[in-house]
């Protein structure tokens, strides 16, 4: 059964950064890579990934141009730039350090 | 010039409002078809893909506008950065630019700073004293009353009691009317008595000039009741003063003169009556309009007008009633008296009658300022062209290799900005302490001096010159000639310089010279008048002598007996100290401002029926007083024993000798101020002495004695009288100490005010012609300085751009003093066809400055002719340098580097 989540702000900002590091993408194109990778467990209210993406965009993390999408629509394509995959490397060692530490005291033993 | 637009963009880019792009609302539309699509795809209906996919994206309105909220906030962060980016590059470049020039950057920041600075001084004078509103409420509707009179008196006389109640009963044009008078009272303080000045004034004066108080109340109509007032409020200079600003001060009595007056109210501090005084104290004029009327016209007199109505309607309805008044007020105004003096009203606007003559010599100097100012530009106009001049070669060059003409535009521009701003700002203190010293010196009649101080509008003023400036001289780049190689070419083998450079140089500094010449031939002006007024013989020898102004207490003016003794003991006593030669007392000193009129009845010349006596200048003076001044007299003054003895005699000056008597001795005729026998003799006539001033004609005086002879009134007995005194070899001030421990003796409770010299009464009485010469003067120099320097500088950059030229010269066998004389020739064409524009200048335009001249032509040949001798000596002299130097180039050296 799949969790719904609630997703916090930077979270979703982190998973949209991830996207964007190997290629270019759209905005539903980005919405459809979170469903499939996550199995639909996260499921994100899809409208909230705009504001995400100029919220990077404006912080100069990503850039972004209109193209032609593959069934010759426009679409607004965002890029990654080298400064926000540097945030990325660091928002992804954050967390997997916040992660190891929540896992450590979910595992605790009593005392 | 294709920059423009470009630039112009940008600058809109970053002063205009944000716009958001409005394509959040394209993305999701996007999201949303092509979830939809899928959605069809899987096999759902369209309607239901559609709902399932809105379901999906939430509240899409929100997330749009969440969205464009970010962006709008990004693009204003974006903007400032642009902003702030480009005002730093652009001003690091024009810095490192002025930085590798800083004598340029220096003389052109002095030069502007001293222009400005002046100009922003003198502006602020105009602005505070000329431009701006008294500082009364309904401004606008206040005016200034008074009696038009022509013929035999000079100038406007003030209203009469008579006249005024009339007017208020009557005039269908004034809201209210309100009149005052000065008076200098005795005040008793725990020191002694202190003489200080009081307006009396109808309790309307307050709420016509709508004065406000701090403390208390001002005067109200039930304190204005004829007869004897009790109340006095203070302004709140005195309160400060003399209470240090104590709030229980209200209730307090104060002794006036004797008597005794309540204290109501404290002023608002700047509260001053609009005319003449500022006053310590305000007490009640007490008028009693039931009074008899008297033809005697001393109250001045304000009005505001009803709304709507104009000066002139008001002057109408005022006119209408005078002519009522011989028949309405008859025992005052005969129809002979009316039509003698063509007796009428007279109404201006306030602002007119305070600010009056002032305004002329302010608009004078103002314009002078302007002038320097338009010099200084020319200076550093020229500096601009001479440093494009040296980097054209640089700047060719740049362009050659692909720098953008607008680049290099731009940046000249900033550059120019820069300069221009800074100097703008230094011109601030300039003005600063242009204006602490132009208080110094100013005259105290000049009005509304406590106005005076640096404001907004001054601050205004200096910043949108620099602007304007730092505009002009920066686009001087773009009006010359495209650069390209050819300049190159050109710039690098010339001899001479082209003749269209040539001319703009020559142009500037023929302005220059031309400006120079109005200011000097104006202070010139000044300086002549000064010089025939100091040339004026007094008739009377101010050196060495003190005077004092000393009003004896009430039991000393009694009576004239009393009076008599009170001033023949205490001179007496003062001629007897050992270092005074003489002493005497009058009522009116010579220059000063208490002089006044009396009807003259003269005995040998009955008035024809109707005919009215003239109106003559009146002093009563004692014994010893003619000796003191050194007034030289044929006759005899008056001795104490005829003053005593009710047989004094009076004693005329020459002038009104020649009206009365021109055919007969003087000595022995009667004269008095009524039509009947007895008449005073005339035992002594003066010569000519200046009375009114020494700028106007020697006056027509009767000086009468302290004590009327048997059977005749006078002015008196009392008063307040000026004591002059003549040092014997010390300076007159050291006598001061001495002369009051005789008063004090005497009477403790006589007030002594304007303790100062004669020479410095004599100097007063010049001030505002010394102030004009002053400040005409100061800008005259610094306009001859500037002028020279221009002169100097197109010179030496001729004389540098001609160098190959003057190789030739010598190679060809001219000789170093021919050469030399070339330079000096051009300077002095130069010159002369600016000193030739100047004179018509000048002819042109002092003009307006005849009211502020004494005794000078304002095309006096002997000013016009030493100025044009000085300019064409200093531009001779500042061609020096350069032509030596031109004789000097060897022609060698100077034809390999051309």
């Amino acid at each position: 059964m799949a969790t719904q989540l609630d997703l916090v702000r930077g979270t979703l900002d982190m998973m949209v950064l991830r996207a964007l590091s190997w290629r270019a993408l759209h905005g539903y194109d980005i919405a459809r890579w979170l469903e499939r990778v996550s199995d639909d467990a996260l499921r994100v209210e899809e409208g909230s990934l705009y504001p995400a993406l100029h919220r990077l965009a404006a912080r100069g993390w990503v850039t972004a141009q209109w193209g032609v999408s593959e069934n010759n629509r426009q679409a607004k394509y965002y890029t990654i730039t080298s400064a926000g995959r540097k945030q990325l490397r660091q928002e992804t060692e954050t967390w997997a350090a916040f992660i190891a530490a929540v896992a450590k005291v979910l595992e605790a033993r009593p005392a | 010039m294709s920059w423009i637009p470009d630039r112009y963009r940008e600058l809109r880019a970053m002063v205009g409002g944000v716009k958001p792009e409005r394509d959040v609302s394209d993305e999701l539309a996007h999201h949303l078809a092509m979830r939809v699509a899928e959605n069809v795809a899987r096999g759902m209906s369209p309607e239901a893909a559609r709902a399932e996919a809105l379901e999906r994206l939430g509240d899409v309105g929100a997330y749009e506008r969440e969205a464009e909220a970010i962006d709008v906030v990004a693009a204003r962060g974006r903007r400032r950065i642009a902003v702030r980016d480009a005002l730093g590059r652009e001003t690091r470049l024009a810095l490192r630019g002025l930085r590798r020039s800083p004598g340029f950057s220096l003389v052109v920041l002095a030069t502007l700073a001293l222009g400005i600075g002046a100009a922003t001084a003198i502006f602020t004078l105009l602005d505070d004293v000329v431009l701006r509103p008294l500082p009364y409420p309904n401004e606008s509707r206040l005016v200034w009353i008074e009696s038009a009179v022509s013929g035999a008196s000079q100038g406007p006389w003030q209203v009469s009691e008579a006249g005024y109640f009339y007017y208020r009963a009557h005039n269908t044009t004034f809201d209210a009317l309100g009149a005052y008078a000065f008076g200098e009272v005795g005040v008793m303080t725990r020191d002694g008595a202190e003489s200080r000045m009081v307006a009396l004034a109808t309790a309307s004066m307050f709420d016509v000039l709508g004065l406000r108080t701090v403390l208390g109340r001002g005067i109200q109509p039930a304190d204005d009741r004829p007869g004897h007032g009790s109340v006095v409020v203070l302004s709140h200079r005195y309160w400060m003063n003399q209470f240090h600003g104590d709030s229980t001060v209200i209730g307090q009595t104060l002794r006036l003169n004797d008597e005794t007056r309540t204290i109501v109210g404290v002023l608002a501090p700047g509260e001053e009556p609009p005319r003449y005084y500022a006053a310590d104290l305000w007490t009640t004029l007490n008028l009693d309009p039931a009074a008899p009327p008297i033809n005697s016209h001393y109250l001045r007199v304000v009005g505001r007008l009803k709304r709507g109505i104009d000066a002139a309607v008001a002057q109408r309805d005022l006119e209408r009633l005078t002519e009522r008044f011989p028949a309405d007020l008859p025992g005052a105004y005969s129809p002979g008296f009316m039509a003698k003096y063509h007796f009428a009203a007279s109404v201006r606007s306030l602002h007119a009658a305070v600010v009056g003559d002032a305004a002329r010599g302010i608009w004078v100097v103002l314009a002078a300022a302007a002038l320097l100012l338009v010099i200084a530009c020319a200076n550093v106009a020229n500096l601009f062209l001479v440093r494009l001049e040296a980097r054209r070669r640089e700047v060719t060059i740049r362009v050659a290799i692909g720098a953008e003409g607008a680049h290099l535009a731009w940046h000249y521009l900033t550059e120019s900005l820069l300069l221009c701003l800074a100097a703008g700002c230094a011109a601030l203190i300039v003005a600063d302490v242009a204006i602490r010293a132009l208080l110094a010196f100013a005259p105290s009649t000049l009005p509304r001096l406590g106005e005076i101080h640096l404001g907004w509008a001054s601050v205004a003023c200096a910043l949108t010159l620099a602007m304007l400036e730092g505009i002009a001289f920066g686009s001087l780049p773009l009006v010359r000639r495209k650069m390209d190689v050819a300049t190159l070419r050109d710039g690098s083998r010339g001899l001479t310089v082209s003749p269209l450079r040539r001319a703009a140089r020559g142009a500037l500094v023929v302005t220059q010279t031309a400006l120079a010449l109005v200011l000097l031939a104006a202070s010139g002006l000044m300086v002549r008048s000064l010089v025939h007024l100091h040339d004026v013989r007094p008739g009377f020898d101010p050196h060495g002598v003190i005077t004092l102004d000393v009003a004896p207490s009430a039991a000393h003016q009694a009576t004239y007996e009393k009076a008599a003794a009170f001033w023949h003991a205490a001179l007496d006593r003062i001629r007897a100290l050992p270092d005074v030669e003489a002493a005497g007392a009058t009522s009116a000193l010579p220059l000063g401002d208490r002089g006044s009129c009396a009807t003259l009845y003269v005995e040998a010349h009955p008035l024809a029926p109707g005919e009215e006596p003239p109106c003559v200048s009146k002093a009563l003076v004692t014994p010893g007083y003619f000796r003191a001044m050194r007034i030289p007299l044929r006759g005899h003054s008056p001795t104490w024993d005829e003053v005593e003895g009710h047989a004094a005699g009076v004693v005329v000056s020459g002038p009104l000798a020649a009206r009365m008597w021109p055919n007969e001795a003087t000595i022995g005729q009667g004269l008095g101020g009524g039509n009947q026998p007895p008449f005073f003799h005339v035992v002594g006539l003066t010569g000519d002495v200046h009375v009114d001033g020494m700028d106007k004609p020697p006056a027509e005086i009767v000086y009468y004695p302290i004590v009327p002879i048997k059977g005749r009134g006078l002015w008196g007995p009392g008063g307040d009288f000026t004591i002059v005194a003549r040092a014997r070899r010390s300076s007159p001030t050291a006598l001061v100490p001495e002369i009051r421990r005789v008063l004090r003796d005497l009477d403790p409770e006589a007030p002594v005010a304007d303790v100062q010299t004669m020479d410095e009464v004599v100097a007063h009485s010049m001030a505002r012609t010394t102030f004009m010469m002053l400040l005409l003067g100061v800008a005259a120099a610094m306009a001859l300085v500037l002028s020279a320097v221009g002169m100097f500088g197109v010179l030496s950059y001729l004389v540098g751009q001609r160098r190959g030229e003057m190789g030739i010269r010598l190679a060809l066998g001219a000789s170093g003093p021919q050469v030399t004389r070339l330079v000096v020739w051009e300077s002095a064409r130069l010159a002369a066809a600016g000193v030739l524009i100047g004179l018509a200048g000048a002819l042109a335009t002092t003009r307006v400055m005849q009211s502020l001249l004494f005794d000078v032509s304002t095309a006096d040949p002997f000013t016009l002719g030493a100025v044009t001798v000085l300019l064409l000596g200093v531009a001779v002299a500042a061609a020096w340098v350069p032509a030596r130097r031109a004789a000097r180039v060897d022609p060698v050296d100077a034809l390999r580097a051309g």
